[in-house]
């Protein structure tokens, strides 16, 4: 029960991101009369759809015409369109929660659909799967080097540690994605420089995975190179600072074994705060993950801003996109915000 | 019979970017009988707690010099190799319970679970564990804890009832010796009364206690024998009555003279110079420099203990009557 | 903690120095590239297509013959205005001009082409041409062109080419093509077609065949331009000729597909570079000050409403944000700058109040207050120096992320177009497929100089770390 409180204020913080988020794009694509266009097209599209099945059963033109711009002026006045943006706030702003931003310009879903929420979540899996593997493989190395290191302050591994996490801090993911495909896509030929599938895509189960790990081989392996050192830093900082703790030193004194007083003592309490560095962690793979997309041509919902972006912009997709982000990121620091607070009981902490 | 516990010529010395930092340096003691308490008294900084670490050998990592012998029960403990050492007496036979009990504690470890962990993880006890957890249930009750606070985190305790807990911990093997660092220099009077109770009662049933602490008059109410400790040497060593009413040590004097007294005329006196680096100590006798009463010889030659009453040691000059008494003169530069 | 540490933590370790050295040459660099460089850079110079027309495109840095020892020809460019000689030839003035070039071994140019300013005339239209004299004496006639005559209802004088240079590449010009094949037959009996000349301009303008006949072997040696301009009248003619050959390499950094000097972009990136990092970081610091101090400081429901927003602002994942918002804003470098500043604070806000929580009720303030100083001056005199170490170091710990951020945005074509960055550089570099033909020279530059100045930021907050976080100095491992 103790744990709920802390758990409740943070849970109310992501749900005031959430929302704050939200707003802001409503608010801003209601100023700038986006909202009024996405609405448009979307009224457009179920006329045109109407036309079609109207001409069949009405033969005169001047009476279609007539009934399509009643219907129209319906479905006008159905979507909120005779109405200023801003008494079409809150409505506008569960349009956006289920994605119902209406039909993309250019962009396509994989199927063909140009329905925005089709083309925005077909790509969710792809970027989960990314930034899972890279987080993964992140948090694993970087704890087991973070701790190893720790064993060792002072050491030239542990002055390699911290020098690697400055310098690696100071670098854009992304061009490192760029420079991985310079020497190992174009200048060695070793590895696909782009893309999640090698076209025609192998048959079978298995091929089809190693053809897709082939491919995921340098968008991970840029957004690792860039985010172990620091995370790895943090491990070992955060260790070193508990194995000075007086507890630590108690723990010895009571006739603990070593890896006791490693395992009970110092790691279980650096959990929290290696949580919290995670978390931190994460925010930087998100961007990270949008930028190591569109440098792979990895098929995600961060290869999908750039496409939205380029040549004609398919702003539908941008506030589809933003908030999809919003509510991944929302999603993942709740999980581990209650992680967080149920390794630790201290409850000051958690505020 | 021989006595609970001998130390002969311990030394800890480590290492730091200044100089070696002397905190214990040949120290030499014993604690008579079960059920006794010796006090460790002397001003901070002058390596008491460093004594106790020596003696549980817990080393930090920049420790220079480490020898000696301490005999618990007429066994050589320090011959015992580290992981024996740490499988059969420390804690088992020889517990600490050290200053600052206020993260002591792992923070994120009830307290029924802390207080049992040592002997859950020890390989020769085949207690089982409801027997335990009544004994450590019982321990909690005799430091006068209620019986909820087993289910406590350290954060949800007071600064007195951690204190109460360590000591709890430090009772679970029912060990020989306690150590006890400034146990209660934290606490409020009320508590540290109640606390001194509680060590009364333990001593009374055969616990032998090492009571480390800068206020004399506190280990006067609770041990039977002080050691006054200077620069990381004792300096005088007696029962405490000795101590208190015919001081050898020019130290123990100037000590016993800074205590403010209820319906004495005399103010409190303090001791002149401050207390000495432990990287950079003065030669001879090393408290010369601060002595009303140095001689020439201080300076020079490293006192060696001498018997000033029956039962009685000193380390001073003053008592060596085989040694020229002039006064050392003084530059008044 | 003081600012005096910070000092001395930058001033006398090898870090800190290392990190202001650096710092201290950007900042002198910046200032002579504000200085030197044409107002609006950005619009007039780097995005204007023309500007760089007589650059060879996507040509490596001219020091790469150095490293790889390959032939290359080196960028040539050369501009001539009096003519050298005049003489009268029947009706017609002849002017001259002898430009000599000298091919080195292997290094045919790239391209060829003639800029020809200010032609102005009376009656009739002149006449250029421009042949080239080979070393073995060999003549091409690889221009003639006559200058638009007058138009219907135009009066003289008439002036051609005044504010639109006429540029004729002359690798790919049809008059050129047609000298050579009659060239080729003349001098060797070589029958070619305009389509089996075309790729092969250069080779054979400064080439001869070989010996297996189906190919052009290089010529090197001395040529010469020779340029004339037949007129009617005196004083008719042209301003100034100029002639470009087209190097294989470019310049210190090489150029871009667009034939853009790498170099004047890379270092008009610096200033901007440091501008954002500075702005960026020391405005965000200054309102996370503030708000905190006001936070820790005022309490009850200020204190709530600093908190929970900070606490809110500093959740939002950003980018995605940052996307959208300098989407629908357009993208303007002031913009992306606010943006960032308006979502870097809340963390030292958050940091600050907890520091005035605890100064608050530290002795020192509450005697202070006790004597009736008021609020805003306890805040001035006795809280704000304690923090200003603390504001020092968000400010370096600040800045080489607004640098990122920036470079991330302009990657993604979100970059403010009229301040080249380079950020901007490199998504140009990798939209138009420069990184898959592995265009080194427009990849590896401006990312190694993002590194190099947020680096420097880094190094500057590793010198002072020791201060502001002391428990990580001594780590000494126990027993």
């Amino acid at each position: 029960m103790r744990n709920l409180i802390p758990l409740a204020v943070r849970a109310l913080t992501m749900v005031g991101v959430f929302f704050v988020v939200l707003l802001l794009l409503v608010l801003t694509l209601g100023l700038t009369g986006f909202s009024d266009r996405i609405l448009s097209s979307v009224v457009g599209e179920q006329i045109r759809v109407e036309r079609t099945t109207l001409a069949e059963t009405i033969r005169d033109p001047d009476e279609l015409e007539r009934v399509l711009a009643a219907r129209k002026a319906e479905l006008e006045s159905f979507y909120g369109l005779d109405i200023p943006w801003q008494r079409r706030l809150p409505a506008s702003v569960f349009r956006v929660m289920r994605l119902d931003l209406g039909e993309a310009r250019s962009l396509r879903s994989f199927a063909g659909s140009s329905r925005i929420a089709d083309i925005v979540l077909e790509r969710l899996p792809n970027t989960i799967l990314l930034m899972t593997t890279s987080t993964v493989i992140v948090a694993l190395t970087g704890l087991a080097g973070g701790l190893y290191v720790a064993t060792r302050p002072g050491s030239w591994i542990d002055r390699l540690v911290s020098g690697l996490a400055a310098v690696t801090y100071a670098i854009p993911t992304w061009w490192i994605g760029i420079l991985l495909i310079l020497v190992v896509s174009v200048h060695w030929r070793l590895l696909p420089s782009g893309g999640m599938y090698s076209t025609p895509p192998p048959e079978g189960g298995w091929l089809r995975f190693a053809d897709l790990a082939r491919h995921a081989v340098l968008p991970v392996l840029s957004m690792v190179l860039v985010s172990v050192g620091p995370y790895m830093y943090a491990v070992r900082t955060i260790t070193l600072n508990i194995a000075q703790e007086d507890f630590v030193g108690m723990a010895r004194a009571r006739g603990l074994s070593e890896i006791r007083v490693r395992n009970a003592h110092i790691l279980r309490v650096a959990a929290p705060p290696i949580v919290t560095g995670l978390i931190f962690g994460l925010a930087g793979s998100l961007s990270g993950s949008i930028l190591i997309e569109t440098v792979f041509n990895w098929q995600g919902m961060g290869r999908l801003y750039y496409d939205a972006l380029a040549g004609t912009p398919d702003e539908g997709v941008i506030v589809a996109l933003t908030f999809m982000f919003t509510l991944m990121y929302v999603a993942i620091r709740l999980l581990l915000e209650t992680l967080y607070i149920f390794l630790d009981p201290r409850v000051s902490y958690a505020d | 019979m021989a006595p609970v516990l001998q130390v002969r010529d311990l030394y800890l010395h480590y290492a730091d970017p200044a100089g070696v930092v002397k905190a214990v340096d040949g120290v030499s003691f014993e604690l008579g009988e079960p059920g006794t308490a010796l006090g460790f008294v002397g001003e901070s900084g002058c390596g008491k707690s460093s004594a106790a670490n020596a003696m549980l050998r817990m080393l930090p990592g920049n420790t220079a010099r480490y020898e000696g012998e301490v005999w618990l029960d007429d066994v050589c403990v320090s011959a015992l190799d580290a992981e024996e050492f740490r499988r059969t007496v420390r804690w088992r036979r020889m517990a600490l319970v050290p200053q600052g009990a206020q993260n002591s504690l792992n923070p994120v470890m009830r307290v029924g679970k802390w207080l049992t962990e040592p002997v859950r993880q020890s390989r020769s006890s085949d207690i089982a564990p409801d027997a335990l957890e009544r004994q450590a249930r019982g321990l909690l009750e005799r430091v006068g804890l209620p019986a909820g606070a087993w289910n406590l985190y350290p954060h949800e305790l007071s600064g007195g009832m951690k204190q109460r807990v360590m000591i709890a911990g430090a009772l679970i093997f029912s060990p020989r010796l306690l150590i006890m660092d400034e146990p209660t220099s934290a606490l409020d009077v009320s508590v540290q009364a109640q606390i001194m109770n509680l060590l009364k009662d333990l001593k009374a049933e055969g616990l032998s206690i090492l009571f480390i602490t800068h206020d004399i008059a506190l280990a006067s109410d609770i041990c039977d024998r002080l050691a006054v400790v200077y620069a990381g040497q004792i300096a005088e060593i007696g029962s405490s009555e000795q101590i208190l009413e015919q001081p050898a040590h020019p130290y123990t004097r100037r000590l016993l003279g800074s205590i403010p007294r209820l319906h004495d005329e005399a103010l409190p006196e303090f001791i002149p110079g401050a207390p000495p680096d432990l990287r950079n100590l003065p030669g001879g006798c090393r408290f010369h420099p601060r002595c009303d009463v140095p001689l020439a010889v201080c300076p020079e030659r490293v006192p060696v203990r001498l018997k000033a009453e029956a039962g009685q040691d000193v380390w001073c000059w003053l008592h060596d009557r085989t040694v020229n008494q002039v006064p050392l003169e003084v530059n008044s530069e | 903690m003081r600012v005096r540490q910070i000092r001395d933590a930058l001033l006398k370790t090898p870090v800190g120095l290392l990190g202001l050295l650096s710092l201290a040459a950007q900042v002198v660099l910046s200032v002579w590239v504000v200085v030197s460089y044409p107002d609006d850079f950005g619009n007039r110079v780097w995005s204007n297509p023309i500007h760089w027309v007589d650059n060879p495109k996507a040509a490596p840095p001219a020091w790469i013959g150095r490293v790889d020892n390959q032939p290359r020809a080196d960028h040539w460019q050369t501009v001539r205005g009096e003519p050298e000689t005049v003489e009268e030839k029947g009706r017609n003035l002849i002017a001259s001009w002898n430009i000599p070039y000298i091919v080195e071994e292997g290094a045919v140019p790239a391209f060829l082409a003639l800029t020809v300013r200010d032609v102005r005339f009376e009656e009739r239209a002149p006449l250029l041409a421009l042949t080239l004299i080979r070393p073995d004496e060999t003549r091409v006639s690889v221009l003639r062109h006559a200058v638009r005559g007058p138009r219907e209802g135009e009066e003289g004088p008439y002036e051609r080419h005044f504010d639109d240079p006429l540029r004729i590449q002359l690798s790919a010009d049809e008059s050129t093509l047609s000298s050579l094949q009659e060239f080729l037959a003349e001098e060797y009996g070589l029958q070619m077609d305009a389509e089996e000349i075309r790729p092969r301009v250069m080779d054979i303008l400064f080439g001869v065949p070989d010996a297996a006949g189906d190919g052009f072997a290089p010529m090197s040696g001395e040529y010469t331009f020779l340029f004339q301009t037949a007129t009617r009248v005196e004083g008719d003619g042209i301003g100034s000729v100029e002639l470009v050959a087209g190097g294989d390499a470019f310049g210190r950094m090489g150029t871009d597909s667009i034939g853009r000097d790498l170099a004047q972009g890379l270092l008009y990136g610096l200033p901007t570079a440091l501008v954002i990092g500075v702005v960026v970081a020391l405005l965000s610091t200054s309102i996370g000050t503030v708000l905190g101090m006001a936070s820790g400081y005022l309490g009850g429901a200020a204190d709530t409403v600093i908190q929970r927003l900070s606490d809110i602002v500093a959740n939002i994942p950003v980018l995605p944000l940052l996307i959208f918002l300098l989407f629908i804003i357009g993208p303007n470098l002031t913009v992306i700058i606010g943006i960032l500043i308006a979502f870097s604070w809340p963390g030292l806000a958050i940091q600050v109040r907890v520091m005035v929580l605890h100064m608050r009720s530290s002795q020192l303030i509450e005697a202070v207050q006790s004597l009736g100083s008021s609020r805003w001056r306890v805040m001035y005199r006795h809280i704000l120096p304690q923090i200003m170490p603390y504001f020092l170091a968000q400010i370096i710990f600040t800045a080489p992320s607004a640098i990122l951020a920036e470079a991330g945005l302009s990657f993604l074509g979100l970059g403010d177009p009229s301040i080249p960055t380079w950020g901007q550089i490199l998504e140009a570099g990798f939209r138009t497929g420069g990184v898959y033909v592995g265009y080194w020279w427009w990849i590896v530059p401006p990312g190694l100089l993002i590194v190099l100045v947020a680096s420097t930021f880094m190094l500057l907050s590793l010198a002072i770390e020791p201060v502001v976080n002391p428990r990580l100095r001594q780590t000494r491992r126990a027993d």
